[in-house]
Order: C-alpha cells, then sequence, then structure tokens
C-alpha cells in the first residue's frame, strides 16, 4: 500500500485547460473521493496517476518515487473503469487471471488460480467464474471488475465512477460493501464521482474538482458544513442550499427578500464584512412553525424519510427540510424561524467563504 | 395466416429469382452437349462429368471432340487465383487492421486527411489507371508475375480494409487496452490478446469482401498476366475450341470457381452475420 | 371522475410476459406515477395507453370511450418522450406549434396558444432558439409544451427527466409537481426513480416482473408496503429486513444471533396468521442508536449525509442493517438499536406479503 501525491500538476487538452495547479495527496490506506460535476478534470486526474495520459507541468509521486514518464504497467496501480470493461472473449476465470498473466509478474499457475479463488470467496463470485461478462447481471460485472484489481494486490486503486452504471438500490449497497473492502484491505483508495451523496457516504476525505482547480479538500463534515466558496456550498448537499443577498449595517446584517435583520455579534466572529455579501443557509436550518415572520407553502414534497417544503417569502423561494412528522398543505400560512448562527458567509466577487474556522 | 402464406410465396419467388442463373450454370455444367442448346431448356436430362474432366486434364482424349487443342489450362490458372487471392487478402486485411488501429487509438497528424487519400485511391475506375499500370509494371519486370498481382490487389483492397476496420476497432472501447496497460501489458500485448479476439468477426467480414474482388478481378488479370501468373477469370472466358465457344467446360469452370468463395464465406458466416451488423445495432 | 381504465392489459413479446393483467383506474386530474425497475413493465402499459403498442389482452378507455383499437393520434393523448423528441430544425416556438399545425387550426390561434403555454413553462424568451441553442431542462420544457398546447385527455410521460443531471432534476421535478397542480392535468408518469415518484405522485402504481405489486398514495407505499419487493425498492436505502423465528405468543421472536424480542401485537398478528418465519421491515429512520434497545450489533461503517449520519450495523453474520441517526456525532462500536414498532412491518417469509389485521 501507498500514498498518491500530485504536485502542482497541469494538463492541457487542445485550447482547453482540463487541470491547473493540481495539488492533492491521497494518505496511505485512505479512502479519498474526487467529487466534481461533469468535465471538472476528474477522469484526467485518476488517468495521469494510472500513467495513461501524461501531465504537461507538475509531478505525480507513488509510495515516494516520481513517476513520470513511467509506463502505466510499471506503476502497479489498479484501474476500475465505469463500463467495467470486462474482456467479453474471455470467462470470469479468465478475466480475473488476466492481470496476473502478464509477463511482468510471472505468477506460476498454481498461485493464480489460488489467487483468483481467494478474490472469488471474498466478493461471492465463486459460482460465476465459468461465465462470460455478457452473462452476468450489473452488479455481479462490477464484482468482477472489483476482482480484477483487486488479484494482484495493486498499491493503489485508482476507481472511475464505478457505482455509476448501477441502478439505485444496488447503488446503495455497493457503496457499504466497498467501503467495508477498503477498510478490510486496507487499501488506498483514489475514487472519482459526480454525486456528492456517493462522495460523502464513501470518503474519509473528499476533494472537490471544478472546472480543473481544487476548490476544497476535506472531510465530509468539513466540506457540507465549511464549504470553501459558494460552487462547493451548492454542489454537495440536496436540496441545494439557499442563497440569499445580504447587506451589513454596523452590527447587523440585513437578509435582502427575507427582510430579516440579524445581529451580527451573536453569528459573526471575523473581521469586517464586504458591503454586500451572500449568505448561504442549509435548507435544515430553517426552522417552520415557530419564529415572528411567516411564509406561504408553495410546494411540499415528501420523501419518505425527508419532507422537502418550498416556502414562499415575498419574492423568495426557500428550500426547507422538515420533520418527517410535520404536515403541511399546499398555501398555509407558516411562521418560520433561521438557525442565524448556521449562516454561512460568501464573498460576492471571489464567492469565498468569509471567516471562520478552516 | 393469410400473411404467412404470402410470406413464403414471396419468398420461393425471390429465391428462385436468384438462384436461377447458378442453376442454369450449374446443370449446364453437367449437361450433355446438344442439351446446353435445347430450346426449350431441358429440366431434365441425363448428366455427365465429361466437361470436368476434360477441364482437369483426366481426360484429354474427350477434349478433342469439342475442338479443343492441347491441354486444358484451368488446372493451373485456378491455382493461380487461389495464390494470389489468398496472400493479397491476408496481406491487406493485415496491414488494414494495423493502421485502422493506429488511425483508431493514436492521435495521427491530418487524420482526416490521410483517411479521404486512402479512400481517394478507391474512386479512380480501374480501366483508367490501366494503361500506366502496364507501363509502370512492364519497368519493374512484374508483368505477369505473382507478386505483381499479389501488390495490385493487396493496394486496391487496402482502402477498403481500412476504412472498414476502423469502424469496427472504433467500435471497441479504448478502455479495453488501457485496463490491460494500467494490468502490465504492453501496448503490443494488449492489442493481441485483447483487441483482435474482438476484432474477428470485424477481420472476417473484411476478408470475405477482399477475397471476392480479388477473386473475382478480370480486367488487370487480363492486361497484366499472360501465362505463368495469369488467373482463372480471363482464362474461363477464353475457352473457346476450334468448333465455337465450348459452353460445357465453362460452365464447369465457372461451378468450380465458385466454389471456394462460397465455402470461404460459409467458414465465417459465424463471424459475418454479427460483422455485417456492428454497429447497427447497440449492444 | 374516471379518466383512464385499464382492464386486465397484457402485453406478451414472443414467449416473454412483459405485462400481465393490469387493472387500474386514473381520476380526472390525478397525477400517477409508475414506479419499478427497468423491465418491469411500466414503459410497455404507457406504451398501451397511446396505442404504441399493441395489447395482446384486455382494454384501455379513455374517457369513457373504449380506444384499445385505435391509433396514437385518435385517442387525444400527450407523449412526452424520455430524450424529448424535439425536431432540431425548428424552433421552440414551432415544435410547440406542431401539433395544433397538423391540426390545421388558423394561424392567430395557434400563436395565442403557443404564447400561452410558454408563459405557464417561463419559455417566453427562448421561444426563438432551435433545440441545439436550449439546456437541456429548457428542451423538457418545449416537449412539454408541445404536448401541453393540444390540451389533451391525459399526458403520458416516460421518464422525462432521467436526461437531466441531478441538479436539474430536482428543479424540474419540482416545477412539473408545481405546475401539474396548476393545471391539474391527468398525468400517467413512469420512472425508476422512487424519490421522483414519492415527490410527485397522488398514486404510486408500484410494478414488478409485468405485474402490479400495490397501487397507493405515496404515504400509503412508503409505511405500509404490500410486500418485500415495494419494502425495498421504496426509500432510500430501502427498508431492513430482519428475519425473525415466531416462538408462540407471549414467547416472543428469535433473532438470528439467538436473542428474543418481545412485542405483543406483532406476536398477536404472527399468531393470527400462523406464521413461523417472518421478516421484521423497518425503516431507517425507525431505529434509534442508543445502549438499552432491543437489536444488538456493532457498527460497521458511517455515511455522513451532511445533516444526518447513516450507519450501517452488522446484527448477525452479513446481515448488515442501516440506521439513521440526526446527532452530529459519529458512533462505533457495539450498539444496541432501539425499535420504533409503530413504524415495524412484518412480513411473511415465504411469500412475502406483509401480514395485515384484516386477514387471518
Amino acid at each position: 500500500m501507498a500514498e498518491v501525491v500530485l504536485r502542482n500538476v497541469e494538463k492541457r487538452f487542445g485550447k482547453i485547460q482540463a487541470l491547473r495547479g493540481i495539488t492533492l495527496e491521497v494518505r496511505d490506506g485512505e479512502f479519498l473521493v474526487l467529487l466534481g460535476p461533469t468535465g471538472a478534470g476528474k477522469t484526467t486526474t485518476l488517468r495521469i496517476v494510472s500513467g495513461l495520459e501524461e501531465p504537461d507541468q507538475g509531478d505525480v509521486f507513488i509510495d515516494g518515487v516520481r513517476m513520470n514518464g513511467i509506463a502505466p504497467r510499471d506503476r502497479n496501480c489498479a484501474f476500475v473503469f465505469q463500463n467495467y470493461v470486462l474482456y467479453p472473449h474471455l470467462t470470469v476465470y479468465d478475466n480475473l487471471a488476466f492481470p496476473l498473466r502478464s509477463k511482468l509478474w510471472r505468477v506460476e499457475e498454481n498461485e493464480i488460480r489460488k489467487r483468483v479463488e481467494h478474490v472469488a470467496r471474498v466478493l461471492r463470485i465463486e459460482h460465476l467464474l465459468g461465465r462470460r461478462p455478457d452473462k452476468l447481471s450489473g452488479g455481479e460485472q462490477q464484482r468482477v471488475a472489483l476482482g480484477r484489481a483487486m488479484v494482484r494486490n495493486p498499491k493503489v486503486f485508482l476507481m472511475d465512477e464505478p457505482l455509476s452504471n448501477l441502478d439505485a438500490k444496488l447503488r446503495e449497497e455497493m457503496r457499504v460493501e466497498l467501503k467495508s473492502l477498503q477498510k478490510n484491505l486496507g487499501a488506498t483508495f483514489f475514487f472519482v464521482t459526480h454525486d456528492h451523496v456517493e462522495a460523502m457516504t464513501l470518503g474519509d476525505r473528499v476533494a472537490v474538482l471544478h472546472q480543473g482547480v481544487l476548490q476544497q479538500v476535506g472531510t465530509p463534515e468539513e466540506v457540507y458544513d465549511y464549504p470553501a466558496n459558494v460552487f462547493v456550498a451548492r454542489f454537495v448537499g440536496n436540496p441545494e442550499i439557499n442563497l440569499l443577498e445580504g447587506f451589513p449595517e454596523g452590527k447587523r446584517l440585513f437578509l435582502k427578500g427575507l427582510s430579516l435583520l440579524v445581529d451580527l455579534e451573536k453569528v459573526w466572529e471575523g473581521g469586517e464584512l464586504p458591503p454586500r455579501v451572500l449568505v448561504g443557509i442549509r435548507p435544515e436550518n430553517i426552522l417552520l412553525g415557530q419564529g415572528e415572520t411567516s411564509g406561504e407553502i408553495y410546494l411540499v414534497e415528501d420523501l419518505g424519510v425527508d419532507t422537502i417544503v418550498r416556502l414562499r417569502v415575498g419574492e423568495v423561494i426557500l428550500r426547507v427540510r422538515v420533520p418527517k412528522e410535520a404536515k403541511f398543505a399546499v398555501g398555509d400560512r407558516v411562521p418560520y424561524r433561521v438557525m442565524q448562527e448556521k449562516l454561512l458567509f460568501f464573498d460576492p466577487i471571489t464567492e469565498k467563504r468569509l471567516g471562520g474556522a478552516l | 395466416m393469410v400473411w404467412k402464406v404470402t410470406k413464403s410465396i414471396l419468398i420461393v419467388l425471390a429465391l428462385v429469382f436468384f438462384l436461377l442463373p447458378i442453376y442454369w450454370i450449374v446443370a449446364t455444367s453437367f449437361k450433355q452437349w446438344p442439351d446446353i442448346f435445347a430450346i426449350p431448356p431441358k429440366f431434365t436430362f441425363r448428366g455427365t462429368f465429361v466437361h470436368y474432366l476434360t477441364l482437369f486434364n483426366i481426360r484429354p482424349e474427350e477434349a478433342a471432340k469439342f475442338g479443343q487443342v492441347g491441354k486444358s489450362l484451368f488446372p493451373p490458372r485456378f491455382l493461380n487465383s487461389i495464390v494470389i487471392a489468398g496472400v493479397s487478402t491476408a496481406l491487406s486485411v493485415a496491414l488494414g487492421t494495423f493502421s485502422a488501429y493506429a488511425f483508431s487509438r493514436f492521435r495521427v497528424r491530418g487524420e482526416n486527411d490521410l483517411l479521404f487519400f486512402i479512400l481517394s485511391t478507391r474512386m479512380l475506375p480501374p480501366v483508367v489507371v490501366g494503361i500506366p499500370f502496364f507501363v509502370v509494371y512492364r519497368a519493374l519486370g512484374l508483368i505477369d508475375t505473382h507478386i505483381g498481382l499479389i501488390l495490385l490487389y493487396m493496394t486496391f483492397n487496402l482502402s477498403f480494409s481500412v476504412w472498414l476496420m476502423k469502424g469496427f476497432i472504433d467500435e471497441i472501447p479504448k478502455e479495453f487496452e488501457e485496463a490491460a496497460l494500467v494490468d502490465g501489458y504492453t501496448r503490443f500485448e494488449a492489442f493481441f490478446k485483447v483487441v483482435l479476439p474482438q476484432a474477428l468477426s470485424g477481420i472476417a467480414a473484411t476478408a470475405v469482401f477482399c477475397l471476392i474482388a480479388a477473386w473475382n478481378e478480370f480486367f488487370f488479370a487480363l492486361i497484366l498476366t499472360s501465362e505463368r501468373a495469369r488467373t482463372a477469370p480471363p482464362s474461363i472466358a477464353a475457352i473457346q475450341g476450334t468448333s465455337g465457344i465450348n459452353w460445357g467446360q465453362i460452365a464447369a469452370g465457372v461451378t468450380v470457381f465458385l466454389l471456394p468463395v462460397v465455402v470461404f464465406t460459409f467458414l465465417v458466416r459465424k463471424y459475418l452475420a454479427r460483422g455485417l451488423t456492428f454497429g447497427v445495432i447497440k449492444r | 371522475m374516471e379518466k383512464v381504465r385499464l382492464e386486465n392489459l397484457s402485453k406478451r413479446f414472443g414467449t416473454f410476459e412483459a405485462v400481465r393483467d393490469v387493472t387500474l383506474e386514473v381520476f380526472e386530474g390525478e397525477f400517477v406515477v409508475f414506479l419499478g425497475p427497468s423491465g418491469c413493465g411500466k414503459t410497455t402499459t404507457l406504451r398501451m395507453i397511446a396505442g404504441l403498442e399493441k395489447p395482446t389482452r384486455g382494454e384501455i378507455f379513455i374517457a369513457g370511450k373504449r380506444v384499445t383499437p385505435l391509433p396514437p393520434a385518435r385517442r387525444n393523448i400527450a407523449f412526452v418522450f424520455q430524450n424529448y423528441a424535439l425536431y432540431p430544425h425548428m424552433t421552440a416556438f414551432e415544435n410547440i406549434a406542431f401539433p395544433l399545425e397538423a391540426q390545421g387550426i388558423p394561424r392567430e390561434e395557434v400563436r395565442k396558444r403557443v404564447q400561452e403555454v410558454a408563459r405557464v413553462l417561463g419559455l417566453e424568451h427562448l421561444l426563438h432558439l432551435r433545440p441545439a441553442q436550449l439546456s437541456s431542462g429548457d428542451m423538457q420544457k418545449v416537449a412539454l409544451g408541445r404536448a401541453m398546447v393540444r390540451r389533451p385527455q391525459v399526458f403520458l410521460m416516460d421518464e422525462p427527466l432521467s436526461g437531466l443531471d441531478a441538479k436539474h432534476r430536482e428543479e424540474m421535478r419540482a416545477e412539473l409537481k408545481r405546475l401539474h397542480m396548476e393545471i391539474q392535468a391527468t398525468t400517467i408518469y413512469v420512472t425508476h426513480d422512487q424519490i421522483e415518484a414519492m415527490s410527485m405522485a397522488d398514486r404510486i402504481v408500484v410494478m414488478n416482473e409485468g405485474t402490479v405489486q400495490q397501487v397507493g398514495s405515496p404515504r400509503e407505499v412508503y409505511l405500509s408496503p404490500e410486500n418485500l419487493f415495494v419494502a425495498h425498492f421504496i426509500g432510500s436505502p430501502g427498508m431492513n429486513f430482519i428475519p425473525l423465528v415466531f416462538l408462540g405468543k407471549n414467547q416472543g421472536f428469535r433473532l438470528e444471533n439467538g436473542d428474543i424480542v418481545r412485542h405483543e401485537v406483532l406476536e398477536e398478528l404472527a399468531m393470527r396468521h400462523g406464521v413461523r418465519e417472518c421478516i421484521l421491515g423497518i425503516r431507517p429512520e425507525f431505529l434509534s442508536i442508543g445502549v438499552s434497545g432491543e437489536i444488538r450489533g456493532s457498527i460497521v461503517s458511517v455515511e455522513p449525509l451532511g445533516y444526518k449520519n447513516l450507519y450501517a450495523v452488522e446484527i448477525a453474520p452479513g446481515r448488515i442493517i442501516r440506521v439513521e441517526d440526526m446527532r452530529r456525532e459519529r458512533f462505533s462500536g457495539n450498539v444496541s438499536l432501539g425499535v420504533h414498532w409503530e413504524a415495524a412491518c412484518l412480513f411473511d417469509r415465504e411469500t412475502g406479503q406483509r401480514m395485515r389485521w384484516e386477514h387471518g
């Protein structure tokens, strides 16, 4: 097992700058998730670590060794692709054995058999060894792909959205399996996804990437509670964070839209605020049924476990997460209260979060 | 029910329409001399192998009856056809697959221009380049050589083979090789272990097309060869006796000539069906 | 008032029975969602209602009229496709106007109706653009507009949001629901996404392997699933299943780890049904992490969602259940789970059906 370090990595494809100055460390035995929307450069980053792409600038280290210019096969990484890429002309057994049959390792067939069978047992695919990939369900294919990565005991597992082709139910189950697999192997996982729920739930740490620039690296809680900027705040969390304009006036802050005055002395410890700020309020930090001001229920979405209410206050529609017992009907007027100590402040120009820890 | 019957009838009609010429040739090759010219045509007749026997010089004494002078030249020319068509097909498919792989996987400078140039070699009608080729071949001493025709057929089929194979290889996700690269294989090994097995159906389809084109080629075989390297098509057409065209032997020659292509296509039919529908059906 | 009625609708493709005996009524103004995994027959059912597929057996009535033999054009329905199916060479305006022009409606009238639809959908400023110039969300709105402009009897929608990315999907979901509240059009909507179904439907029709598993309001299918399939499919993650052996009244149930749990009401229920091998169904939010609960287990992993944590707890070798917790701190190690019994369901392990009071 090993750590991966990227230092100032730049990559350009023609006119498109895919990655800008990426510096990132995946620690030994860590599950690091690289999160970002389509086109953010996540897959490129992973391919640079694997050696399938070379960076234009910057260095890649695996286990302390500089990897620039070293062929993929000599890096001892395993790559799990989004579409699994199981070889259709080989059985599951031969697919699993494939990496071991490279001349590079010179593994004997006896040893190969032992290792393939061990991996198959761990992943509970022993009964599938004789089949061809096209006879497998999506979940089974996914397991075989994982097995092909595990069989070699690589230094690092690189995973490119490996769960995104599974249906929702299976994805939830594979999430738990993958996480406990990683813990049991004690392996270093570098995992790419565009799904923030997947990122939060799987990652020891989450790195958020947007337009080739690393936005924030932190634990799931850090990323959720203290997003580095507006992009991270909006991308992580479901439903999306509420963003309003705020105008500091001395010791108070006027929240436009809600016509609410916030006592800055209680909620703000940083220095002076700019004359205009963006204020972020997570949907669970608005409480319905209490408070002095009120709004009109615009829409109620009962998702079973959660209920999402859209509350209209003047021109603004707030997304509010309410307890599952709560009952609201469209058109009701309901008092609400904003949990002011949970407010997040962003600079409207740089979009960076202002003040506070981290 | 009505539709089923109509459908069956339509199928039978189509079969008759398409197979009649073939039946005609095959039947003629087994007919006695007078039956060949009978009007109305005879559908029942006493068969004979005489045309085949004379074609392969097994009973040369019979040949004289039809006015044939000397030995039949069909056997060596048939062999020429097999060698020339076979080798040129193997070469154009092999070269085509490699170039197609390069075009499909690497960033080739001027890729589109090159591909168009390759395709453009196919646009010229053979007749136009017949004379130049003759002059060049004479200067190079390639007239009436096997290697001369093999090179020519290979060149003509290459454009076709590159384009067809590029389509097939484009359909194979590049992640397949990348997985192998990460798993400890070289690019070359990855090509043979991963890409080639999956491209087999495409290769079969391409080979059939190349083989048929080379097998049937008449014009260049006629002008660039005379004796040693002459292939079957011009030689069948030239089967003539002193008493006119020897239709029986021509029919026998054509029937024999048909067989290899039928057999080859039959052998690769499993890949062919998949190859021809490749890209049409979403996998 | 009833708007659409399906009677014993079945469809067979070769030897494959795609849809089996679907009988259902959809009422005027109702938003009904067909929900199920891929291949469950939901889209085939929708296509039969539209007339794009001919039923092998059964009848379809729209607005009281039998339409089974009629072609799609004569059923007065609108169909919104997954991939929008907009005409790329026409502007948004022309796309929306297209169905009206097919009917030969005068141009002034067409203009008025397109503009009205565009206003409802918030598309007025985009009418001059072609599909390629629109975002995927706006393309789907244009497709909706094309459906609305004809004022059909019924809207049929086949996974209309699945082409959008997560954020847009959330927004469109809300907009679509709000739109339905305003125009009150009878809608039959097909999706595999249970969140879409839960948030938008008046009633959900859960399908699996060609048959209807349950019809009910989102609350009903969520809290009282008829069988294990519905219980597992609805919810994210689905309901936890805990195998129990019923030992007898006043003796309780035995868990896989040998512990006994007692609950008088459920014992009575199992007694009435005479079932020994049961499955306790309980949703993650109705379990609580503590030290003095009924079910012992150890925490395998924590999945933080920001506003709550989802725990994977192993309660017997290989038996992992999910538990939700709203507290910020992360727990680990051995725990004892409390069960909110009022939200528990008891299933017959053999049939997979929920045991109900009215039977047995």
